[in-house]
């Protein structure tokens, strides 16, 4: 055992993104050191019951799959002197640590690392590790910073997912049918149907629609999420929906299932199941890439649309895995636009990259597999994280 | 104080008991605000150079030491030569004391030298200078928001953003904080 503990500390901010990456890694570095003790300190207990229904919002503290869950809001210098402190102390996301816990903990942890948000952008590289001087106390704290190349902090894949992925994907319509089951729905999936999920920020949905419209194949999406649900309830009202009774809408050939929460696990799954996946934010586009299915990813929306410069990052470390400049033009295209319009409005000329896209389905699943394969081999943010502290111990 | 977002080069913060000159300061915007600041910072007593990040918002304690108004001379050997225009004193500075001012060093400027006791150990540039924009490609008619950028070599060989419709020959305003165009100056 490299280390004994790990306190984990998390603000939430919006949405599910920063709880989720939190409890992947906590459950991923559980998995990959079953001795050590992994803490999270979360400020908004109640979000990470969507991503393990089994969590429960207003207790102090509560354990789940090894990991031991506190709610930090009702830290104080008491419950910390009776916690104690981990040797190794994550800030995720650049978080600020109380101060009844990093006062001491200045003293008291080794090692302080700021966990980063994902992004594609060159400059990461030039960030990772650097140490980040600390006014007082012993530790010594540093930056970690995730990134799709070998240089960076990597991603955190879902490895069981990853190590049964054969098995997910022979048993699909299954796993499909079972999840269809408990919206109450009794139609089943068949093969030769095209199968997406839809988990994005808002936005409309009118010329996705109209483009899966025109493929003369029964289509099924899976839908996640209030901001998603609202832009396809308005896109549905604007176009009518012809049929279905909740939570299924039902459009020419187009069927859509307004799912309710899947805990993290089962939505990994899900990816690995479909066609074509829609996914937001930062952990979502790593699962989908893990998936090796094609995706178009909706990057957080930022001011001045900063969104774009992640967005065009991520097309320029996703371009060598592409075989043809046509396709990878073309998808780029379509991401770009993606995350252009905040609300797409009807009218919006996203089709021709759409039509693109579900032609070119088989060559971005290509793609996609090969930059799964390359990030699975050298990109483990686990790994490499148990690394450098192993190195930051022998020093 | 000051934020990690505020701190530019020629800057002292106080450490502990160890005071740091700032010799580079790269500020990266994050997601969801949580953005960074690259920089690389000399401990004035042990003369050890370090590359750090912190978070745009960590908070510094600021130190200002003595400063003297003094002209950029020559270089010569890697040292890099100022004189005070009053009493032609004369001091010599590294390459690795001037940090990121080199981008903007020419000859006859006259800047603020700081000093640590009686040693000059670092510089501080103003906020904007202008400089020739020396090479460029061909500015593109059409184009007048200044929102696309292009690439733009200075006299001094520092390579900067400009918009579509600068030339060469322009000279042009510059924020040596951030590297950004600030206007056209001719």
């Amino acid at each position: 055992m490299i280390f004994t503990g790990i306190d984990i500390f998390c603000h939430v901010i919006d949405n599910l993104g920063d709880a989720g990456v939190v409890y992947r890694f906590a459950s991923e570095m559980k998995l990959a050191h079953p001795a050590c003790g992994i803490r999270v300190f979360i400020d908004d207990m109640a979000v990470l019951t969507n991503i393990d229904p089994a969590i429960i919002a207003g207790s102090f503290m509560q354990e789940h799959g090894g990991v031991i869950f506190i709610d930090s809001t009702m830290l104080d210098a008491g419950k910390v002197e009776t916690l104690g402190f981990a040797d190794v102390l994550i800030e995720a996301f650049g978080c600020y640590t109380p101060d009844c816990y990093l006062e001491k903990a200045l003293f008291a942890c080794p090692l302080i690392i700021n966990l980063e948000y994902l992004s594609a952008e060159p400059w990461v590289e030039g960030y990772h590790l650097k140490e980040s001087l600390l006014p007082k106390g012993t530790a010594k704290k540093y930056f970690f910073m995730p990134g799709f190349t070998e240089s960076t902090g990597g991603v955190i894949l879902n490895s069981r997912v990853q190590r049964r992925k054969g098995d997910i994907v022979a048993g699909r319509i299954g796993f499909l049918n079972e999840l269809l089951s408990r919206t109450g729905m009794e139609t089943p999936v068949f093969e030769g149907q095209l199968i997406g999920t839809v988990f994005t920020y808002e936005r409309g949905f009118d010329t996705l629609l109209a483009e899966l419209e025109q493929l003369n194949r029964e289509v099924l999406l899976f839908c996640f999420g209030r901001k998603s649900r609202g832009g396809m309830e308005h896109t549905l009202t604007r176009l009518g929906a012809l049929g279905g009774r909740e939570p299924l809408r039902k459009r020419k050939n187009i069927s859509i299932v307004f799912m309710p929460f899947i805990s993290q696990q089962e939505y990994d799954t899900l990816l690995c199941c479909t066609d074509f996946n829609m996914v937001r934010g930062e952990d979502s586009l790593v699962q989908a890439i893990g998936a090796g299915i094609p995706f178009i990813w909706n990057a957080y929306l930022q001011d001045e649309k900063y969104q774009h410069i992640k967005v065009e990052a991520f097309c320029a470390a996703f371009q060598p895995y592409f075989d043809d400049e046509k396709v990878f033009a073309a998808y780029r295209k379509l991401m770009l636009q993606f995350n252009d319009a905040a609300i797409e409005s009807p009218g919006r000329t996203t089709g021709e990259q759409y039509r693109l896209f579900f032609r070119d389905l088989e060559k971005i699943e290509h793609a996609t597999s090969k930059m799964c394969y390359f990030i699975r081999q050298n990109c483990n943010l686990v790994g490499k994280f148990s690394d450098f502290i192993r190195e930051f111990k022998r020093q | 104080m000051k934020e990690a977002q505020d701190l530019r080069a020629g800057n002292t913060v106080k450490m502990g008991n160890d005071l740091f000159i700032i010799l580079k300061a790269i500020y990266n915007k994050g997601s969801r605000g949580a953005s960074s600041v690259k920089m690389k910072m000399k401990n004035l007593s042990t003369g050890g150079v370090s590359e750090t990040v912190y978070r745009a918002s960590d908070k510094f304690d600021n130190v200002v030491l003595d400063r003297r108004k003094m002209q950029f001379l020559c270089e010569s050997n890697g040292f890099y030569t100022f004189m005070d225009n009053e009493t032609y004193e004369q001091m010599d500075l590294t390459r690795e004391d001037l940090g990121d001012a080199l981008n903007y060093l020419k000859e006859e400027m006259v800047i603020d030298i700081i000093l640590h006791g009686e040693k000059a150990v670092g510089v501080e540039l103003p906020v904007h200078v202008e400089r020739d924009i020396v090479y460029t490609e061909p500015a593109v008619k059409g184009d007048t928001s200044g929102k696309v950028l292009k690439v733009a070599k200075l006299d001094t060989g520092h390579e900067v953003k400009v918009p579509l419709y600068c030339v060469i020959g322009d000279k042009i305003k510059i924020d040596t904080t951030t590297d950004a165009f600030v206007a056209r100056a001719n």
